[in-house]
């Protein structure tokens, strides 16, 4: 079963689709919160509650957010580190990506390079970013820490974090749209 | 003022964002700059897609069995999916005449219409092979009585059961599930689900996945916590898997 009949038969109360959805997705997510809990208890309630939420709530889906996957990975993101860091429902900034323009063609291109990279060349792509840029991305991103307590970790500023944040996803971005035309010409 | 940000500022609020730690108290500066400067909501588009293949990055781990046969033994157990089980009844009583002009003959032929259809609309969903089996009662849970039924089409059986009480628990203990097993001819009962309560607690159930006329029986017991890789506790009813003939 494809995402998109994933969804359409979840918003339609379908357990079928529930189980191609957790058949899909679930390695994925497991492996995201162990790779944020640390804990295979405690990743595995955080991915019970993630699934369970979707399930309750797949008619608030919107494809304009990015694909069902991300979907599910921030949601099970979300609640490991709130979990991990035990703030429940933290308010987070959401960018407003319904205002854009262009944003499903950009995401399908984005879903195939994606498909496309290999595991081990995303590593590769992470691995050569400076080290503090890296720490700040893995600090921000997986531990769920804020800009302040970043830079309390690491002892610099506000600004060198917000700046480190900045130069992390611009040069991974970077590399990898660097390696995505190279395989197209190759 | 809300647009005096540069767009290496705003950049670096972006930055923050995608990777879901800017509090929603600072955003209120980025959306007014979003809203008048396209290169960086083109940024914003671009983070953002950067961020959502982290994940991708990380060697895959298998999730427990049990915990797809809870998840999956909570969501066919759900209201939601009982009742899109029972779209067919709910799209014969719509095909009824409803409102004040229905007359007590009428309703009585409406009746009647019903069970006619629903004995045939019964008969005409009900899939090819499909067997059920009585749910036997235990001394530990002597009042547990249901069905579980065997759809060859799906290579899945449906379990619903009533009647069941589980102990109450002291504070601190692990709370209790039911767990069912597949009882082979030979060899050790397998986990196949775990039951699942309806809200109001009256009826529980649970979908086994696979071919089920394959083992001898199906068995279920009260165990703790998350289950056990094998039961340990009491049983509280059996389904024996003899097909006639």
């Amino acid at each position: 079963m494809e995402p998109d009949s994933i969804i359409e038969l979840l918003g339609r109360g379908s357990p079928e689709a529930f189980e191609a959805l957790y058949d899909r997705y679930s390695r994925l997510a497991y492996t995201v919160a162990i790779r944020v809990l640390s804990d295979e208890s405690a990743a595995e309630d955080v991915v019970q509650e993630s699934f369970l939420a979707v399930w309750r709530s797949a008619s608030k889906y919107r494809e304009d957010r990015g694909s069902l996957r991300t979907w599910i990975c921030t949601i099970v993101r979300n609640r490991a580190i709130d979990r991990l860091r035990g703030e429940s429902g933290r308010s987070r900034y959401e960018l407003p990506l319904h205002d854009m323009t262009s944003e499903r063609s950009l995401s399908d291109t984005w879903s195939e390079v994606a498909a496309e990279l290999s595991r081990q060349r995303l590593k590769s792509a992470l691995e050569e970013l400076p080290l503090e840029q890296r720490q700040t991305l893995e600090l921000a991103y997986w531990v769920g820490l804020s800009q302040r307590e970043i830079g309390d970790a690491m002892h610099v500023p506000l600004g060198t974090v917000k700046g480190r944040a900045r130069l992390a996803l611009a040069k991974l971005r970077e590399t990898m749209h660097g390696r995505e035309e190279s395989w197209q010409t190759s | 003022m809300a647009n005096e940000l540069n767009h290496t500022e705003a950049e670096e609020l972006i930055a923050l964002a995608t990777l879901g730690v800017l509090p929603s108290s600072d955003g209120a500066e980025l959306d007014a700059h979003l809203k008048t400067c396209a290169p960086c909501r083109e940024t914003a588009r671009a983070f953002t897609q950067t961020v959502a293949v982290l994940p991708e990055s990380l060697d895959l781990l298998e999730p427990p069995a049990a915990l797809r046969r809870r998840l999956l033994s909570a969501v066919y157990g759900s209201p939601s999916a009982r009742r899109r089980g029972a779209g067919a009844l709910v799209a014969l009583w719509r095909l009824i005449p409803q409102g004040r002009l229905i007359t007590a003959l009428g309703a009585a032929a409406v009746a009647a219409a019903i069970v006619v259809g629903v004995l045939s609309a019964t008969r005409a969903t009900a899939p090819a092979g499909m067997q059920s089996f009585p749910v036997a009662a235990t001394t530990a849970a002597p009042t547990v009585h249901g069905e579980l039924t065997f759809y060859p089409a799906t290579s899945s059986s449906v379990l619903t059961v009533s009647g069941l009480q589980l102990p109450a628990q002291a504070a601190g203990q692990q709370p209790l599930v039911v767990e069912v097993w597949l009882i082979p001819r030979t060899g050790s009962p397998q986990a196949a689900a775990f039951l699942a309560a309806s809200p109001d607690g009256s009826t529980w159930s649970a979908v086994i996945r696979g071919n089920v006329l394959a083992y001898k029986a199906v068995a279920a017991t009260e165990e703790p916590g998350n289950g056990k890789p094998q039961p340990t506790g009491p049983q509280v009813f059996s389904v024996a898997l003899t097909t006639s003939g």
